[in-house]
């Protein structure tokens, strides 16, 4: 018994129970997308345009790019000053000398760019007007007042960032 | 298991190649952390968003709103009438924290993109199995966020119905969530307790070092893949990286908060779709304007009449005569599917009276059509603790004044509990259909 167990695991490269719960949520997830194929239908082309393409537009274009954006913006301060910042430090130096350590400058872009770039995604549609019609007809408003609001909380983050970099380049390390 | 002619042992370059991942802050404490909040919030996020659907009461009338019922549509309980509130509360928090989360997913993917370049790509039939899951994982993530974050903001740019579409993408995502949970537990829980929970939290830019630094984050830590072999100099800290995943988080989360609780937070409230409405009694969120759904003057004039039937007989009222009936008044929310809500007092003849002049006095269905000419909400099925709750109420005024022509004069249903599109509006026929007669 214990030799069948054994043998199982190392065709299947995991335990009995492994199989049973990914056998399990499998059938769920076919009763379930089967759902989307009776009427009122969506065709087959939709759900993989929108299943997949969210995949790919994240896995594909939108992680790539936004990591490329961050080494971008992190070349500049690394060759003006590679003895300073931790841009060119190695790792784990300075811990050992129980020095502060000065944030590079391009973190003090990176994080005002992350929280404008997730919430401008989150609340891009309305920002970028995309359901104005349907709104109208919903709320009797318009929704062109977003995008004036995302532009003054962007603002604000930069500023607010851009501040926290001046007093950190102008407070004596020690 | 091997597959013809991969050589496990050499990747193709680029992010195959486990030295092409530089980040120092990549590893099996992090991408545990972030697992752990989703944890907590995904299965939250999951039932209020089933709940809703039974809130919906989609076996009755026309409430599914086209949806076939099948294997899923089982329901372990009738949706409650009380407390009022209930329905605010649970879809605003599918909503608030559906948007909330969505820094968390995004960093949990960050931290683990290594994975989908991982060599050889396929290690076993359990192995293959996890990567199929996985895909419908994070499909099913970014398709229910996309999906809902789209509808909230009433930009249709899918060619599907969105209850469609976003109910069974609920199945698929959970089903996959659960697999993903099961299996992945035991790994998120020794990853925490290897480098002692939260401990790395505590430490600063300079003490920023790689999980694989020996003894830098506990001594027990177990390689992983997530490691960087070859990792450059951190340039923030993991708490500036859960910080700023945070500070995301809790902006999305008062914005859902604004919109759902209302009061002095719908002013902080700057994006959240609903902060904005006129002044007066009648100044708060509509739905569907009286222009959109093609409601005429002379409908809702002096002719207008209150249609009511039952298998029994049939009757017509005027406003004035429903102003003469039994007038009830209830503080109740709106509460929108969108996970907006507001909340008024309002004045009305109470459903189960009305039933009593049509003869119905045992458990009866209601079905309330609307004078609107096509909306797809345009008739609602109330079920019988619903119709008989002391607060459901077939509304003629509201803050004290008749409603307004865009909130549903001459007579609306408003009710506890009730999800926002079933307090159907410019009411002309409530139709009664008995279960049971007392």
């Amino acid at each position: 018994m214990r030799s069948a167990r054994r043998d199982f695991e190392r065709l299947y490269g995991a335990s009995p129970a492994h199989l049973l719960g990914a056998l399990a949520s499998f059938a769920v997830i076919a009763v379930a997308a089967m759902g989307w194929f009776v009427e009122p239908a969506i065709s087959l082309e939709y759900i993989l345009i929108w299943f997949g393409g969210a995949i790919v537009a994240h896995d594909v274009l939108a992680l790539p790019l936004y990591s490329a954006l961050d080494r971008l913006t992190a070349l500049r301060p690394r060759r003006r000053a590679p003895a300073h910042g931790v841009a060119g430090r190695r790792a784990g130096e300075g811990e050992d000398r129980g020095e502060r350590v000065r944030v590079p400058g391009h973190v003090y872009l990176r994080v005002p760019a992350i929280l404008a770039g997730v919430i401008g995604l989150v609340y891009s549609p309305e920002i970028l007007g995309k359901g104005d019609a349907t709104y109208f007809i919903a709320s009797g408003q318009h929704q062109h007042v977003y995008l004036g609001r995302y532009l003054a909380l962007v603002a604000a983050l930069f500023a607010l960032s851009g501040l926290a970099y001046l007093r950190s380049r102008h407070t004596r390390r020690g | 298991m091997r597959l013809p002619g991969v050589d496990p042992d050499r990747p193709p370059p680029g992010p195959f190649r486990h030295t092409f991942w530089r980040s120092p802050l990549r590893g099996p404490w992090l991408t545990a952390v972030l697992g752990l909040g989703l944890l907590i919030t995904i299965p939250v996020i999951a039932v209020t968003g089933f709940l809703s659907n039974d809130a919906y009461n989609p076996s009755l009338g026309g409430n599914s709103v086209g949806r076939h019922l099948g294997l899923l549509d089982f329901y372990l309980f009738r949706w409650p009438a009380h407390p009022s509130w209930l329905y605010a509360l649970t879809q605003g928090t599918h909503v608030t924290l559906g948007l909330a989360v969505f820094p968390i997913l995004l960093a949990k993917l960050w931290s683990v993109i290594p994975r989908l370049f991982e060599w050889p790509p396929v290690r076993s039939p359990a192995h293959a199995l996890e990567r199929l899951s996985l895909a419908f994982l994070v499909g099913g993530a970014l398709f229910e966020f996309a999906t809902g974050m789209l509808d909230i903001q009433y930009a249709y740019l899918f060619k599907f119905f969105f209850t469609n579409a976003h109910y069974y993408g609920a199945w698929v995502f959970s089903a996959a969530f659960a697999f993903h949970a099961a299996i992945k537990l035991a790994t998120m829980r020794a990853s925490l307790a290897a480098r002692r929970e939260l401990r790395p939290l505590m430490s600063d830019l300079a003490h920023t070092r790689s999980e694989g630094d020996a003894g830098a984050m506990g001594a027990t830590a177990p390689s992983s893949d997530l490691i960087a072999p070859a990792p450059a100099a951190a340039s923030m800290s993991r708490r500036a990286l859960l910080g700023t995943v945070g500070a995301g988080s809790a902006f999305l989360l008062v914005q859902g908060l604004g919109d759902s609780l209302g009061g002095p937070l719908r002013k902080l409230a700057i994006l959240g779709p609903r902060d904005r409405f006129g002044p007066g009694p009648n100044g708060f969120s509509v739905n569907r304007t009286a222009a959109a759904a093609e409601i005429t003057a002379q409908e809702v004039g002096p002719g207008w009449r209150l249609l009511l039937r039952s298998p029994r007989r049939s009757l017509s009222l005027s406003r004035a005569q429903l102003e003469a009936m039994p007038q009830h008044t209830y503080e109740l929310p709106i509460a929108c599917v969108e996970g907006w809500s507001t909340t008024q007092r309002w004045t009305g003849v109470r459903v189960r009276d009305l039933a009593a002049l049509v003869d119905v006095s045992g458990e009866a269905l209601a079905t309330a059509t609307s004078l609107e000419k096509d909306g797809v909400f345009s008739a609602a099925t109330l079920d019988p603790n619903e119709v008989s709750a002391d607060a459901m109420l077939l509304a003629l005024h509201v803050n004290g004044t008749p409603l307004s022509l865009d909130h549903g004069y001459p007579a609306r249903i408003i009710g506890p509990a009730l999800p926002g599109v079933h307090c159907t509006k410019w009411v002309g026929q409530i139709a009664f259909t008995e279960l049971r007669s007392a």
